[in-house]
């Protein structure tokens, strides 16, 4: 199966004053296409640190990430273009614009894009009825939605500009099991029908159980990396965290 | 750009009371400003309309150096060789100004117009009856030696000059005061104290430009005293220096120019009778130059001043280079009428200098507001930032929309401030203002000890009597409050643009504030921000 990102020796140390911390150590890892990707490990493990830095959201200590072979330090000249165009992003916390309604919110994205006006209604309507967001609601301000609804609103926001991967950092944290199942399905399904890779960070070994692959961290390494048999249709590559380095 | 101005807006209104109370706190800020700005610009237009209006006539005038130069040396002369001083000799040793320097000054690219003067002191007679010469005020006066250029009589003249010779150095010598002073003027329009209003025609009328008939106009007292009107004709006999004196002495002296003047104008002098009437003084008269000339005996076109008028007050320091082109600056004495310009300017540029710091202030109070309510809005909306930056926003974006925030919030704020200017100028003007009595007297005693209430215009001393037309004439308070008054605050596109600016400027200052948390969060924070 193709990468569509991969990482070698990824690292990342934070200076907290005291001395160096490694919160992440020379990670290599691929996702794959239409692969949900469940990344677990416990408090202080660099999971979220990792997710961060494979969605551009911070600069590795070391190491490349690539894009279809090509490092994203060559291929885009600002990290602002890889994370608009490349990648999406759900937060445990929703983060949606709280001054927008749901619809506005996903049409965020495309305004920074620079996607035609007459396209971006339409898109957002499609995508937000795709998680399942009634059409009445379209309109609603976050305040005015359920914990469960926001986080679809913002899985749309993520998908707006067709991403080919998308990062979920516990998704399903702030989420009730009922709410938290709909989220997850809703993933797995998109990774299934659309193509699209998902990885998503997560304390929830339920979660991490539908997912075709588990990558586990401890200490800033890979612990284990491998394949989910009740995740889904297509299996993980099993990777050992020792064949991992 | 457009989405980036509906994203602004929608964060502007986001919070309609917050965002209400931001405008109404810059509104108010800005209408001091903006009131500011009004009245500092119509100050300064004020100031450039005094600068082109007041104290912009000068005068040339012989130096009073001059006269006590040539009166020592015949003093001198006498002395040495026993002989009577040579009055005529003293007038003939000063140097006049000439109608040639009038058409070159006048021809000075800056100089509005320049007119010559001639001045001559007489007495009057009725004709016929030369023997029972009708003079009430004439009196013989004998001055005792002094000290150079004192005023024996107390006349005020302003230099505290002497201009008959009266005191001269050395020794003294009995002499009367002339029955009055005539000035001749080509054109009456130039007789500064009729156009200031301190004198009014009260019967008759001016002589005609270029006009060369033998018309006087007289003062109302003395037309009073000798029941002269309109019409009547009177012999002008002319006084030089010591002239009257040599004729009692010398039988065979040359007798004294003489003419006969209809009086064909009668004018009060406001400022002698706001003082009480009479005074001690030698009379003003006025006459066509051409009749002064003859009185002088002068062949020539010799004049004893010019009066000029330059654009503005800026002119005379160009006036003063190209002055010692065409005269002799030992030998004629400028006198300019800055002193009255700088009495009505240094208090509108102190109301426009407050004016300035009032619009800084305010804005400056204002720009502080801006910063304080962007940094607590950049506190609650640092999510926001870090949002807009992890879906993919590039930091020119971010700050750009919270620009154009901040710039639209300050701009609503100069709209409401701006017909507030109306409002506010109820009352800034007046706690800015300075006063214009404390302006008029600080003038008064710095620049004006001339002149006793005794002497009024009347004996306004050696540049009287030489020039014929003062230029340094004190600035009445009322004239200091009439132009502060001018004063006010109006909405004109200046102060809009300033607005404007202000606005801008704001939006700005409020920016660097956004322009500093966007460049500052990394968003990867956001995802520390959960819970």
């Amino acid at each position: 199966m193709t990468a569509v990102l991969s990482c070698r020796s990824l690292s990342k140390s934070y200076d907290t004053g005291a001395g160096l911390v490694e919160a992440v150590k020379d990670i290599d890892l691929d996702i794959r296409k239409g692969e949900f990707t469940a990344i677990i490990g416990p408090s202080g493990s660099g999971k979220t640190t990792l997710l961060s830095m494979l969605g551009g959201l911070e600069r590795p200590s070391s190491g490349e990430i690539f894009i279809e072979d090509e490092p994203i330090s060559q291929r885009f000249r600002d990290l602002s273009d890889y994370r608009r165009e490349e990648v999406g992003f759900v937060f445990q916390g929703y983060n949606l614009v709280s001054h927008f309604t749901a619809i506005e919110n996903v049409i965020l994205p495309m305004e920074l894009a620079g996607v035609p006006r007459s396209e971006r209604k339409g898109r957002a309507t499609e995508l937000l009825l795709s998680v399942g967001i009634p059409e009445e609601r379209f309109g609603h301000r976050p305040l005015r939605l359920s914990g469960g609804e926001q986080q679809r609103v913002a899985i749309a926001r993520a998908l707006a500009n067709t991403p080919p991967i998308l990062f979920a950092d516990e998704p399903t944290g702030n989420l009730d099991k009922k709410n938290a199942d709909h989220v997850i399905d809703l993933l797995r399904q998109m990774a299934n029908n659309t193509g699209l890779s998902v990885v998503v960070v997560t304390h929830n070994e339920r979660i991490a159980g539908k997912a075709n692959r588990v990558v586990s961290l401890n200490y800033g390494r890979v612990e284990s990396d491998s394949a989910n048999g009740t995740g889904g249709d297509e299996g993980g590559s099993q990777r050992s965290a020792d064949t991992a380095h | 750009m457009i989405d980036t101005i509906i994203r602004a807006w929608k964060g502007a209104v986001r919070s309609p009371l917050r965002t209400t109370l931001v405008i109404a706190l810059l509104a108010v800020g800005l209408s001091f400003a903006l009131t500011s700005v009004a009245l500092a610009l119509a100050a300064q237009d004020e100031l450039d309309k005094v600068k082109a209006t007041t104290g912009v006539e000068a005068s040339i005038s012989i130096n009073p150096g001059q006269f006590q130069a040539a009166i020592q040396e015949q003093l001198e002369a006498a002395e040495e060789t026993d002989v009577e001083v040579d009055f005529d000799e003293i007038g003939a040793q000063i140097e006049s100004l000439t109608s040639s320097d009038v058409d070159e000054i006048e021809a000075l690219p800056y100089v509005r117009n320049a007119e010559g003067f001639a001045t001559s002191s007489v007495n009057y007679g009725i004709p016929g009856q030369e023997d029972e010469e009708v003079d009430a005020t004439e009196e013989p006066v004998t001055t005792e030696p002094g000290p150079d250029g004192e005023d024996p009589q107390g006349q005020g003249g302003q230099d505290g000059e002497d201009p008959q010779g009266q005191g001269g150095p050395g020794g003294g010598f009995n002499f009367t005061l002339p029955d009055a002073t005539i000035t001749g003027v080509d054109d009456p329009a130039f007789l500064s104290d009729f156009q200031e209003g301190t004198k009014v025609l009260a019967e008759g009328v001016f002589f005609a430009k270029g006009e060369t008939a033998s018309n006087v106009i007289i003062d109302q007292n003395t037309a009073t005293l000798e029941g002269f009107s309109i019409g009547d004709t009177i012999t002008l006999t002319a006084v030089s220096f010591g002239r009257g004196q040599a004729q009692e002495d010398d039988e065979d002296e040359v007798a004294a120019p003489e003419i006969e003047a209809e009086i064909i104008g009668i004018y009060q002098d406001l400022e002698t009778s706001e003082q009480g009437g009479f005074g001690f003084s030698i009379e003003q008269w006025y006459a066509p130059l051409e009749v002064v000339r003859q009185l002088n005996d002068s062949e020539d076109e010799n004049l004893s001043s010019i009066s000029l008028v330059v654009g503005s007050v800026d002119d005379f320091d160009r006036l003063r280079v190209d002055l010692e082109e065409i005269i002799d600056p030992e030998l004629f004495a400028l006198t300019t009428s800055e002193d009255s310009f700088a009495a009505i300017s240094d208090p509108i540029e102190t109301m426009r200098n407050t004016s300035v710091v009032v619009m800084v202030a305010g804005l400056g109070v204002v720009g502080l507001i801006m910063v304080m309510l962007m940094v607590l809005v950049m506190r609650s909306r640092l999510r926001e930032i870090g949002v807009l930056k992890a879906i993919g926003a590039k930091s020119r974006q971010v700050i750009s929309q919270f620009a154009l925030e901040t710039i639209g919030v300050a701009m609503v704020a100069v709209v409401i401030a701006i017909p507030s200017v109306f409002v506010i100028n109820t009352f800034l003007p007046d706690l800015i203002r300075p006063a214009a009595e404390a302006a008029a007297e600080e003038e008064a005693v710095g620049g004006f000890q001339g002149g006793g209430p005794g002497g009024g215009r009347g004996g306004g001393g050696f540049g009287r009597l030489v020039g014929g037309q003062a230029v340094d004439d004190p600035v009445r308070t009322e004239d200091i409050e009439a132009a502060l008054n001018e004063i006010d605050a109006s909405v004109s596109v200046e102060v809009i643009a300033v607005g404007a600016a202000a606005a801008i400027g704001l939006g700005l200052v409020g920016s660097l504030v956004t322009m500093f948390a966007v460049l500052r969060l990394r968003p990867a924070e956001v995802l520390r921000m959960e819970g």
